[in-house]
């Protein structure tokens, strides 16, 4: 037994690298309230101070601080950085200065320039150079992308691939590194990569050997940037500090090496809980220690940044990095894996203020202890910075071990990763089936010939047989995109320490996206329940629809128009299906669309539910802006009707509500906003972001953002600090529907 | 059954305790002059008790906490046998009832139904025969009255609710005058204030309807918050 092990219970934990068991046989769960937790101290308040003038400097400069344009971003390429050395108690920045972005070239150089240029930086000549002669996971892509995925690309009916840019969504198992230290973690490669040295070279076989090979370089190179700043990581953790700390080194370690969209740092609360626990119990720790060290990784994450350019903040607004942290939920037999450091980490927004990072994420259960769910509530009213998900339907595919990436995806930690798609526009789909394989908008052939439809009333069985025809063209084209995508980024951009913190026989998740969910049901709603006529333009081409009569509209949970949506889910996950995917990926599906609700919205155009040409899609898996008219309960119930089994990446409700709705006082509101959550996932939901905030507040914010320096709210997934969106995005917030008193 | 039905709303939180589904049924007996529903003194839809019932079932799980089925209006009361009928099966399924009304009649009827209610949520508009007549166009403040007897005969709990318009009932005497008239209910559990609000008015602008109290601002916040003082000290003392 090693001496840093100290003080817990022993088991298979011990034998081979299981932190699900360690953590089970050791965390102490606590179904208290919140009472016991500590406010700032004076160092945090302090060190917080810097933090929030540095966020201010670079919101004031434009968004971006400070880009070291002569360096290529590693685990090694800065020297280590402080905010104030002396009274950081967990230390380590991606580069050597708080908020000064690093190049990250790896996914396609072009980009790296393009983002420096934007904020008037140039890259290094030398860097370009080093660049000249070498095969970006961009290059490999277009390489071998054809001319029909350039032209489905281009004209936005799939967007936001990760062709250009770091794939992301995959979380290391970042407590590893704290529990066993790097050396047994290294030796258990090597003999891993012994093992299938053995076996036969097929091509398998040989792709996951040089795997190996790099997560091994990687991982002595994670040891010596620890030894950088100080520590030395080959050995476990001793102490809460050093939990934190080794733990915090391999994801920073993963963001200096890659920048993916989401980089999530998975579920810690518990694991962190029990050195907390065991350093209280010796008398080495105290609450307000205790609190300190959270508040210090929490600032740490604050801090995250990757390059962009202004199209990809398009599509992800706000600067995002989905630091993503998940906690409470269950066991699989049954016992919450509430802990008082899933307390201390919602405290964290208190002692250091509201903030979109990082992505709190509740695992909710029915069964969580009632002081937990209620304080889960009191932060949802006060911050708008958390999100809820339910790990009722999760738990029994995921287990007792998994966490969140990105914004909805469950994957089980160290066991699974993903292979991130982004998401194909249905909505358009459909304007594309009614024009015969043409482009609404730039009236250009994109997908098969087929049959326009007539300037006469639509014919709801004519028009699901078009519509079936091309959303099967399109769920294959789509997959074999993705699957260029993903072969070139394991050959150009492979994340070699995020894998080397997973297990080698990793399974591997293919994760599809729909967006316009809620624009298609409606438009088959209207052309089923009510008449509408396309017009065309004197090329012929449809570019608006007449409607005439009303329909059911998705979110008032009225089956006709409801029973739509859940099968254009089911639909297109059984046609995305049929075309296998790379590396034996596993499929799955969103319902999610980050912010790019307005991109897409703007690259499609009229649409037969009455939506005009340009108009913002709504949010995920979101009724239409004020379409749901039969109250909060009723846009729910529609929502939950999706069938999770076939949206297993994620189904994102977005949802706002003005406080006075919810109650007259805190505890009303409270009571009510737990009640609410409680009847939403009981129906086998998936998601929840919650805001109780007024509109009015909003457009306050959008004229004078200057008294609102830390609004920060949900928007689809992730919280964002509202002054990062653009106005488009804003108005598009503030349009959404606020359920309010009448 | 048939019953006439204006809407609904699936989120309703001031119309009793938890979260709870109102029904706002067509039609009513009084023509208050500060109505901020007159879109429910129309027919509205005929729908199916079982219909009904059917509907709200499917918001069982948010009626935790105390929450339920509130029937508002319109005066809901006109219906009653409708509500009987919707409620017994509703009560069968474990959910809570509640009605608000103006207590504006009493039959036997009304009595049946009043007898499966968890609460209910009494507008007592005013104190006087001669307000009622002026303001909601009928007096029914003897109905009133004989209700609340009723309701503490039966033990069914009430919460008094009652509107202060400016320049109509808004002074302190006015106040101590609602006092007199509930004081000694035991199962009154709350008197509530609530202020006049110009936010029904668009309403009668869609509907065409002359509204009487079109020059009436917002009851003032401070002064609510004086008579809403001076009535916990009546309750206190």
């Amino acid at each position: 037994m090693k001496k840093e092990w100290q003080g817990f219970v022993l088991g298979k934990w011990t034998e081979q690298i299981d932190v699900r068991d360690f953590i089970l046989k050791n965390y102490t769960p606590y179904v208290g309230d919140q009472s016991f937790l500590a406010t700032a101290t004076p160092r945090t308040k302090e060190l917080n101070a810097k933090v929030q003038e540095l966020l201010r400097q670079e919101k004031a400069k434009g968004g971006v601080l400070d880009i070291d344009t002569k360096s290529i971003s590693s685990l090694l390429s800065f020297a280590p950085g402080y905010i104030d050395k002396d009274k950081e108690l967990i230390f380590g920045l991606q580069t050597d200065k708080p908020l000064k972005r690093a190049v990250n070239p790896f996914g396609g150089i072009r980009m790296s320039q393009k983002s420096c240029q934007e904020y008037g930086y140039e890259l290094d000549n030398s860097l370009m150079d080093s660049f000249r002669y070498r095969t970006t996971h961009n290059d490999g892509v277009f390489r071998v992308y054809t001319e029909e995925m350039r032209k489905v690309r281009r004209t936005g009916i799939i967007t936001g691939l990760p062709d250009a840019y770091g794939r992301g969504r995959i979380i290391g198992d970042y407590r590893r590194v704290a529990l066993y230290g790097m050396d047994y973690l290294i030796e258990q490669k090597k003999q891993d990569k012994k093992n299938y040295g053995a076996k036969s070279m097929t091509e398998e076989n040989i792709r996951l050997l040089e795997d190996l090979y790099k997560q091994l370089e990687f991982m002595e190179q994670l040891k010596t940037m620890a030894l950088e700043y100080g520590d030395d990581i080959s050995r476990p953790a001793e102490t809460t500090r050093e939990a934190i700390q080794w733990l915090y080194y391999a994801y920073l370690g993963a963001v200096k090496e890659q920048n993916g969209a989401a980089n999530s740092i998975g579920r810690i609360s518990t694991f962190i809980d029990i050195y907390i626990q065991r350093d209280i119990e010796k008398g080495i720790l105290d609450e307000s220690k205790a609190q300190e060290l959270i508040d210090d990784l929490v600032l740490k994450i604050r801090l995250v940044r990757h390059l962009r350019t202004s199209s990809y903040n398009d599509l992800f607004a706000g600067d995002p990095v989905w630091v993503t942290m998940a906690e409470a939920g269950m066991t699989k037999s049954g016992k919450p894996m509430v802990t008082k450091t899933a307390f201390r980490v919602l405290n964290t927004l208190y002692t250091l203020g509201p903030a979109a990072e990082p992505n709190i994420t509740i695992l909710w259960s029915e069964n969580l202890p009632e002081n937990y769910k209620r304080y889960c509530a009191k932060v949802s009213i006060d911050t708008d910075s958390i999100q809820y998900e339910n790990d009722d339907i999760m738990r029994p595919n995921y287990g007792d071990d998994y966490a969140i990436a990105c914004c909805v995806s469950a994957m089980t930690v160290g066991k699974q990763m993903q292979y991130f798609g982004a998401r194909c526009n249905i909505a358009k789909v459909l304007l594309m089936a009614l024009n015969g394989g043409r482009d609404e908008i730039s009236g250009d052939q994109i997908g098969p010939v087929g049959e326009v439809f007539d300037q006469t009333k639509l014919d709801y069985d004519k028009v699901i047989k078009a519509y079936d025809k091309y959303a099967s063209w399109m769920a294959e084209l789509y997959v074999n995109t993705l699957n260029i995508i993903h072969y070139m980024h394991d050959k150009y951009a492979y994340e070699r320490l995020m894998m080397s913190l997973h297990d080698t026989n990793v399974e591997r998740v293919m994760a599809f996206g729909i967006c316009g969910l809620s624009v298609l049901a409606d438009s088959l709603s209207a052309i089923k329940y009510a008449s509408v006529t396309p017009i065309k333009d004197e090329t012929g081409l449809i570019i608006d629809y007449k409607v005439e009569g009303d329909f059911p509209k998705y979110g008032n949970d009225d089956d006709r128009v409801d029973n739509l949506a859940v099968w254009i889910a089911e639909d297109f996950f059984s046609k995305l299906k049929k075309t296998k995917a790379y590396r034996n990926a596993v499929h799955s599906l969103s319902v999610l669309t980050i912010t790019s609700n307005v991109v897409y919205g703007k690259k499609t155009g009229a649409t037969p539910d009455g939506r005009k040409k340009g108009q913002p899609f709504a949010p995920g898996a979101n009724p239409m802006h004020g379409r749901d008219s039969c109250g909060a309960m009723a846009s729910l119930n529609s929502v939950a009707k999706l069938n999770y089994n076939c949206c297993r990446d994620g189904i994102s409700n977005t949802f706002s509500v003005t406080p006075n709705i919810l109650g007259d006082n805190q505890t009303e509101r409270i009571e009510r906003l737990v009640t609410l959550i409680d009847g939403y996932f009981s129906q086998k939901a998936h998601h929840l972001n919650v805001n109780v905030l007024n509109r009015e507040k909003l457009i306050d914010a959008m004229e004078h953002p200057e008294n609102y320096p830390n609004l920060t709210i949900r928007v689809s997934g992730y919280a964002v600090d509202f002054n990062k969106l653009n106005k488009e995005q804003q108005l598009e917030v503030i349009n959404r529907t606020f359920h309010s008193r009448m | 059954m048939i019953g006439y039905i204006s809407s609904y709303e699936s989120f309703a939180t001031m119309e009793g305790p938890g979260i709870r589904f109102a029904v706002f049924m067509a039609g009513c007996n009084l023509r208050c002059a500060y109505c901020h529903n007159p879109d429910t003194w129309t027919d509205g839809h005929k729908i199916d008790s079982n219909e009904l019932y059917n509907h709200i079932i499917r918001y069982k799980p948010y009626f935790k906490n105390g929450g339920g089925v509130t029937f508002t209006g319109g005066e809901p009361i006109l219906q009653a046998k409708y509500l009987t009928d919707v409620s017994r099966k509703l009560i069968a399924d474990g959910i809570n009832i509640a009605v608000d009304t103006s207590l504006s009649v009493l039959s036997d009827e009304q009595k049946e139904f009043y007898t499966l209610c968890n609460l209910v949520i009494a507008d007592l508009k005013f104190t006087t025969g001669k307000n009622y007549e002026k303001y909601c166009k009928k007096d029914i403040f003897s109905t009133a009255k004989d209700t609340l007897n009723f309701l503490q005969e039966k033990n069914i709990a009430v919460w008094i609710r009652t509107v202060i318009i400016p320049g109509v009932n808004d002074t302190k005497e006015d106040i101590k005058n609602y006092y007199d008239v509930i004081k000694g209910y035991k199962n009154i559990e709350r008197f509530e204030l609530k202020p006049f609000h110009t936010m029904g008015f668009e309403k009668y602008e869609k509907l065409n309807l002359a509204n009487p109290f079109y020059n009436k601002a917002d009851m003032s916040q401070d002064k609510m918050e004086i008579l809403q003082n001076y009535l916990n000290e009546l309750v206190k003392s």
